[in-house]
């Protein structure tokens, strides 16, 4: 396996290279970044498929090596949801975005996300659970949409201390999804950050917040009439932890 | 899930990693299901579902040297081994732009991207057997052609409320155009677009607009949708139809090329773009879309020997019109050509063509000696042929032309005028050699492209004039009509309006190209004179 890494990240990038090819010979460096982060996040990718497979044929012996495997479980799932969310942000630059708008069943588009997060949640003991009308459907990027949940599930559960719950309702016809935990909450600065995302009134691409400016983006694609999607940062819920909501017209 | 619902399906597994084809073939088994095969290429799958019926495809989308996974679904559905209940999934690790448009674009039933996790791939399995499960009475009178029954079920389901109600609506706005019941596609489209604006139901109304004949109503919806949403590409594939049937080429042009922009792996559309731009005489566009046609169509069906050859041909005319740039794309024609001469899968005829070409490539680029060696060669092998056919007639005009042998080229071409006279389609593939086309439908195609031009011209509307002509002008360079009108035009702009450099430069430079071939037997060559004459007195002039 390990010799066929750098020939398959090669033909990946040379795809991404094509995507990219700048009009001018000059290259920028955030199309060099962008493509390298293309690169890592593939790499990444395989990595966590190697790792599932391990947790999967040689199953944690005691508690420091399940703890040891939630880390690297945990730390790999980050890094590849930030490259991930580099790489949306990048193309959203770049007005390059595809958007592709369609009905979706809410509890199908949860339950992909908790089954991509299946081995995380377990490893970490945390039990994740949803509340969803399974017949509840709604216009959205699937794909953004399920990126943006993605994310806060991989943020809630180095947060909680043993619970996330997922949860989605239709209000004055406006689509609300929740992801609350059971951990010490979102800080000030975090819950001001996310009004501010909402208002455009200042573009934060500062490392903690850069979920947060992702997810008000992929929000605000989301349009019906003169309305826009947003985002919102609480305290408190059910669980009486950190609430993330995405507001989706 | 339940194990026994899966143990008749049969699964393909298609992966150039063997890692990852043995995960998958693990977390099959483990979901219940005991016939699965897998393979490591595209090639190989397309070989095993010749032989083989698989209800369930897991397709990677790199695939290595190959094709890729959307080439594989292309080829698939082009051969029909896919039957409507047939379930295709592609997966990639892929999130780039093209990759996920190309994943949108060819439609398969699901796209996910990995990492790929045994939960993941059951929950949607799961869900795209329930549908079929739900949806199989419609497929199975689809497989049978039975429309209007498949109507019926779809019709019964939506009043029964069924989860699959977007998915049948959908279809039967589709199976509503193909069977002509106009007024029903209208009014299923129309109720989806009072919820939300959906763009396959935009594009549907857009649909019903062409299928009653109001394609111009179609062309300005469609362009509407492509500006609220850039990367809707059945948009741009259903403006292409409305486009071609208005005959506005340059539109349909254009139009094909914002498309490939946005999802440049679709092969098909780069290629209708290809043979587009040539009819039209952009053989740059043309040439770029040739090369990238066949650059990311390795082993597809793309990937054709024609392709290839009009490549060649592209950047050949692009010479007419640009040398410079043309030069820098002819290294890539002839390396192509060169692969073409050691495949062992290519006719004699193709061959030929392929020497014919390469040799023109050779002496456009200013290498004589080598190129009259190919010609020489080609010539000696044709001697022993009995009947060579019109095409490879052509290409060794072109050769010769390519060399500045114009006598010799003039002298064959009247030659074969003669042999062809009542070979209307022999004489217009002749008329791209000539000054002046001599099929009807040649003088047809230009009394109409011309027609625009001479009104304007007639109403005194230079500018105009000239605006037309250059676009006729580029579309033929080699028709000497053409360019003495667009010169007539920029003299009764220079008359009128007073000189200016500009258009007194662009005359002389026509009349430096016209100079190279027009010959005093020409119809034209009166004409031809008298023009020149008002340049030199209007130039003249104080």
């Amino acid at each position: 396996m390990s010799s066929e890494f750098p020939s398959n990240s090669y033909i990946e990038r040379q795809d991404l290279i094509n995507e990219l090819e700048p009009e001018d010979e000059g290259l920028d460096f955030s199309f060099v970044l962008a493509s390298s982060v293309h690169d890592m996040k593939n790499s990444l990718g395989m990595l966590l498929t190697s790792l599932e497979e391990v947790i999967g044929h040689a199953a944690p012996q005691d508690e420091v090596q399940k703890n040891h495997f939630s880390i690297l479980q945990y730390e790999a799932s980050r890094i590849n949801s930030e490259l991930i969310q580099l790489l949306t942000i990048y193309r959203l630059q770049q007005k390059n975005l595809p958007f592709h708008l369609d009905e979706n069943y809410i509890s199908e588009t949860f339950e992909d996300q908790v089954a991509r997060n299946d081995v995380l949640f377990r490893t970490k003991n945390i039990e994740l659970t949803m509340d969803c009308d399974d017949d509840l459907a709604w216009f959205y990027d699937n794909e953004l949409v399920g990126n943006v949940i993605h994310n806060i599930l991989i943020n809630a559960a180095r947060y909680a201390k043993s619970k996330v719950h997922l949860s989605a309702i239709v209000k004055d016809n406006i689509l609300v999804i929740n992801v609350e935990d059971d951990g010490g909450g979102f800080p000030d600065f975090m819950i001001d950050a996310a009004v501010a995302e909402n208002k455009n009134t200042k573009s934060s691409t500062d490392s903690t917040q850069l979920g947060l400016f992702f997810a008000a983006k992929i929000a605000h694609f989301h349009r019906q009439g003169e309305r826009k999607g947003r985002i919102e940062l609480s305290n408190g819920g059910s669980l009486q932890g950190g609430v993330f909501s995405i507001y989706l017209p | 899930m339940s194990p026994t619902l899966h143990e008749k399906l049969h699964v393909l597994i298609i992966d150039d990693f063997n890692s990852f084809r043995m995960t998958l073939n693990k977390i099959m088994h483990e979901l219940g299901f005991s016939l699965v095969d897998s393979v490591a290429s595209g090639e190989e799958a397309l070989n095993r579902c010749q032989k083989n019926h698989y209800d369930l495809i897991l397709c990677d989308y790199n695939l290595g040297r190959g094709k890729n996974g959307q080439q594989v679904l292309e080829e698939l559905r082009s051969k029909q081994l896919l039957k409507p209940q047939d379930i295709f999934i592609l997966l990639s690790a892929e999130t780039s732009r093209n990759v996920v448009m190309s994943a949108y674009d060819c439609e398969p039933d699901a796209y996910l991207t990995k990492p790929i996790t045994t939960k993941v791939i059951e929950q949607r399995l799961k869900r795209l057997l329930n549908k079929r499960k739900e949806m199989l009475d419609v497929y199975s009178s689809l497989i049978k052609n039975e429309k209007l029954t498949a109507i019926e079920l779809l019709e019964k389901k939506l009043t029964e409320n069924s989860r699959y109600n977007m998915e049948c609506q959908k279809l039967l706005a589709e199976l509503y155009l193909e069977t002509d019941k106009l007024d029903a596609a209208e009014s299923i489209c129309r109720s989806v677009l009072e919820v939300r604006a959906l763009d396959w139901a935009q594009v549907g109304l857009a649909k019903v607009k062409i299928a009653k004949g109001e394609h111009k109503k179609a062309v300005e919806w469609l362009n509407d949708i492509i500006t609220a949403n850039p990367s809707c590409m059945k948009a741009y594939d259903v403006l292409s139809i409305a486009l071609e049937a208005l005959d506005e080429s340059e539109e349909l042009q254009k139009n094909l090329q914002k498309a490939v922009e946005i999802s440049p792996m679709s092969l098909g559309r780069q290629l209708s773009l290809a043979h587009k731009a040539m009819e039209n005489g952009d053989a740059e566009v043309a040439s770029q879309a040739y090369r990238k046609t066949i650059k990311y169509g390795v082993n597809s069906r793309h990937n054709s020997v024609e392709n290839k050859l009009d490549f060649a041909r592209a950047v050949a005319k692009f010479y007419d019109n640009d040398a410079t740039k043309a030069g820098e794309i002819a290294q890539e024609a002839m390396k192509i050509l060169g692969s073409l001469e050691s495949d062992n899968n290519v006719d004699q005829e193709a061959i030929i063509k392929t020497q014919l070409l390469n040799s023109q490539l050779l002496g456009l680029q200013g290498e004589s000696k080598k190129s009259q060696e190919i010609l020489d060669a080609t010539t000696d092998l044709l001697s022993d042929q009995d009947f060579i056919s019109i095409d490879i007639e052509i290409e060794i005009v072109n050769t010769m032309i390519a060399n500045s042998k114009h006598d010799l080229a003039h002298r064959k071409t009247q030659e074969l005028i003669q042999r062809y006279k009542n070979n209307e389609s022999a004489l217009e593939k002749i008329d791209s050699l000539l000054s002046e086309p001599i099929s009807e439908k040649g003088k047809k195609m230009l009394a109409k492209a011309n027609r625009k031009g001479i009104d304007a011209y007639k109403a005194k509307k230079y500018e105009e004039a000239i605006d037309f002509f250059s676009r006729v002008e580029k579309r033929y360079p080699r028709y000497l009509g053409v360019k003495l009108n667009l010169v007539q035009a920029l003299l009764g702009k220079i008359r009128d309006l007073g000189k200016d450099e500009e258009s007194i430069n662009r005359c002389k430079e026509i009349f430096n190209i016209m100079k190279r071939y027009v010959k005093a037997e020409s119809p034209q060559f009166n004409r031809y004179r008298q023009l020149q004459d008002m340049l030199n007195t209007l130039t003249n002039q104080k």
